[in-house]
């Protein structure tokens, strides 16, 4: 118990105390322009957000960013995991260990880095892509093709950490199941189907999981960058209205709000996550 | 050796605790930018003249509002001087400021120069809260080798039956920007679509159709006929700007001017020095537009002194020296575009032949205004997600402002 003591302040500091703090905010109403004292609100800030189109908006959209994104790092994390696992013998093989740390370069690069280079690249007339494509595509200023160039930003950025996590999962998977399949004439088809996705699905589940808890409550950086939200509303996630709604409108209650219900709905993905992990 | 870094530490302590104990030392809140950069180049002449120590934080543009709300409003006392007011945030803090106005130390004379003064003063005391390091304003930028090209004023006038000439109501820059217009090398005109970059040209076209967002008396007045004027024409003259507009900011309009690819476009007078210097033969410089007036949007870093300062004498000797004729001159001739916020500087032969077009920036000079209200973070994210819905054609900018005006904000006044 006494060893335990140093864990167990650091979680009340860094994790209770805030999350008791912002939950406290978000019962109460603080705006420093309109005055300085702060007023006990109850409810009226979660009132305000069943009334307001722009929360639903903003939920909606990160939603949507975070089950295209999770989804689209997960198939291309897993396949590209499952091809550097199984070069064994070639030129490749040879070149596997910088060809596998290439993979890495996306995601050690700097958020805003990374966010401020995509820009460049979707930039209508001086971007790469359409100079490409030799067509004027409006990947960040039509509404509609916006949020889709916001995943690909994304994607590309964290697709790596499907691809090392599921490589270490691959990795570990005893040979000897494969050696037995091959002997019994099964298809490369069956043993991806048979053996390899069940041997790693409780290693996908976890990252699938971590990794949507984290697209939906950390997606900001390269939208703050890339569109700011825009064009109009189109790609205004939670995390930036959380944002605007503490620290340029200054109604750090409401923020609160906001914040208090992202992290619910974060739970409920922990909570499915456990539960798929225990039906597994 | 750890004798030797205890010492090192020790004397680091000591250094640091007497560059903050000194009796003349002055803490500055600044915005890291050219501004500041200038400031800092010629610091050293307060410090000699006051026998001062001055240290300046400097915070991105992103986190000054906050950062000036918690010295301002909240009062932390962290700062003597806080100059990260931009005319965003005029209204809000010498409204609501916690500070000491500076006309107490000042003459009437010497209050009279700041010809920026009328946004800048506070209602509540009719006093002039503080001083601009310097003013500007966006004016019209315009190509005027096409403006004066026979063959296009011919091709003009047979088109529109009057003369080619620089645009002085919205109306004239529509009709010179759909003639400019011809994809895909030239555009008529820009407006960045970026919220922060399309609130500016918001107030540039609702303040020259004299309107506001709030009256004189604080009510909110979004949706008068001049507001839904300026609305409409914001949302018509964007079919002449380039492909992209809408995540592109005034500073993508000024690479896109010098690259040739746009006709005219209305911005910040910081780019005047860059045009003057690479291409003088090509730029104008005129007067916004506006149908009332020219619909000029006043900013400029502002200097106040919040009133828990630890150091409030040596703060106003700081706002004398900053807006003292000194100063104010050098920094008019250091930064082209950037105006002196003294009138007296501006008169001065001196700066007056270094600033090519001066005779266009005085006839801004008296309609300066900011945004009347202080909760325009919340109000302008509102505008700009209206202004979409009428560019895409969902509703009338009419629709649009009533919306607005009766319902999303009904009951709230623009100063609260």
């Amino acid at each position: 118990m006494f060893l335990s003591l140093p864990c167990l302040l650091f979680v009340f500091l860094f994790i209770v105390y805030p999350l008791f703090r912002n939950v406290h905010l978000s019962l109460n109403s603080y705006n420093p322009l309109k005055s300085p004292e702060t007023r006990f609100a109850g409810l009226e800030n979660y009132a305000w957000l069943i009334r307001e189109p722009a929360f639903f908006n903003s939920l909606l959209i990160t939603v949507a960013f975070t089950a295209v994104s999770v989804t689209l790092e997960l198939l291309l994390g897993f396949t590209i995991s499952y091809l550097l696992s199984r070069i064994k013998e070639g030129i490749l093989a040879r070149l596997s260990a910088p060809l596998t740390s290439s993979f890495l370069i996306p995601w050690v690069i700097p958020g805003i880095s990374a966010a401020v280079a995509w820009r460049f690249l979707y930039h209508p007339s001086f971007g790469l892509i359409n100079a490409l494509l030799g067509r004027q595509v409006m990947w960040i200023s039509n509404p509609t093709l916006a949020l889709f160039s916001v995943v690909v930003a994304d994607v590309w950025k964290t697709t790596p950490f499907f691809v090392f996590i599921l490589l270490a999962g691959l990795l570990s998977i005893p040979p000897e199941q494969y050696e037995a399949a091959k002997v019994d004439g099964v298809s490369a088809w069956k043993e991806l189907w048979y053996i390899t996705i069940p041997s790693i699905l409780p290693l996908m589940l976890v990252t699938t999981g971590f990794r949507a808890i984290d697209a939906f409550t950390k997606i900001f950086d390269l939208v703050y960058v890339l569109t700011a939200g825009g064009p109009g509303k189109a790609t205004e996630v939670l995390p930036l209205l959380i944002y605007k709604t503490a620290l340029k409108y200054f109604r750090f209650g409401t923020a609160a709000a906001i914040s208090v219900v992202a992290i619910l709905i974060s739970f409920v993905f922990g909570a499915m996550l456990l539960r798929a992990r225990r039906a597994q | 050796m750890k004798k030797a870094i205890v010492i090192f530490l020790a004397l680091l302590l000591v250094a640091a605790f007497g560059a903050f104990a000194a009796p003349n030392a002055l803490r500055i809140l600044h915005v890291a930018g050219p501004e500041l950069d200038h400031l800092i180049a010629n610091l050293k002449d307060f410090e000699s003249a006051f026998n001062a120590k001055v240290s300046i934080d400097q915070t991105t543009r992103e986190a000054m509002a906050e950062r000036t709300m918690r010295e301002l409003i909240e009062q932390r006392g962290d700062y003597d001087v806080v100059l990260s007011l931009a005319g965003d945030d005029y209204t809000t803090f010498v409204y609501k400021g916690n500070y000491i106005p500076i006309e107490k130390y000042l003459s009437k004379q010497e209050v009279q120069q700041y010809w920026g003064r009328k946004v800048i003063t506070d209602p509540r005391t009719g006093l002039l809260a503080g001083i601009p390091q310097y003013h500007n304003s966006e004016m019209l930028f315009y190509r005027k080798d096409l403006l004066q090209d026979p063959k296009e004023q011919a091709a003009f006038k047979k088109k529109y039956g009057r003369d080619l000439k620089v645009p002085k109501t919205p109306k004239e820059l529509y009709e010179v920007a759909e003639f400019f217009t011809r994809p895909p090398n030239l555009y008529g005109y820009m407006v960045g679509g970026l919220e922060w970059s399309w609130w500016c040209d918001y107030q540039y076209f609702l303040f020259g159709q004299g309107q506001n967002v709030g009256d004189k008396n604080g009510n909110l007045t979004l949706n008068t006929p001049g507001a839904v004027k300026a609305m409409d024409y914001l949302a018509k003259i964007v079919k002449f700007n380039p492909h992209g507009w809408e995540s592109q900011s005034f500073f993508d309009a000024d690479a896109m001017m010098k690259a040739g690819k746009i006709f005219a476009y209305q911005n910040w007078s910081y780019i005047w020095k860059d045009f003057v210097t690479t291409m003088p033969d090509k730029i104008g410089i005129a007067a916004p537009v506006g149908d009332v007036e020219p619909g000029v949007y006043l900013s400029g870093w502002l200097a106040l002194i919040p009133a828990k300062a630890e150091n409030p004498e040596l703060a106003v000797k700081f706002l004398k020296w900053i807006g003292g004729f000194d100063y104010q001159k050098k920094i008019a001739l250091d930064m082209l575009g950037n105006l002196p916020s003294r009138s007296d500087v501006l008169k001065n032969a001196e700066v007056r032949k270094a600033i090519p077009g001066v005779d266009q920036f005085e006839r801004t000079m008296s309609y300066g205004h900011v945004a009347r209200t202080t909760w325009k973070a919340e109000m302008s994210s509102a505008l700009y997600d209206a202004f979409f819905r009428v560019v895409k054609g969902e509703m009338s900018a009419k629709d649009a402002l009533d919306q607005l005006q009766n319902v999303k904000f009904a009951g709230r006044k623009a100063i609260e």
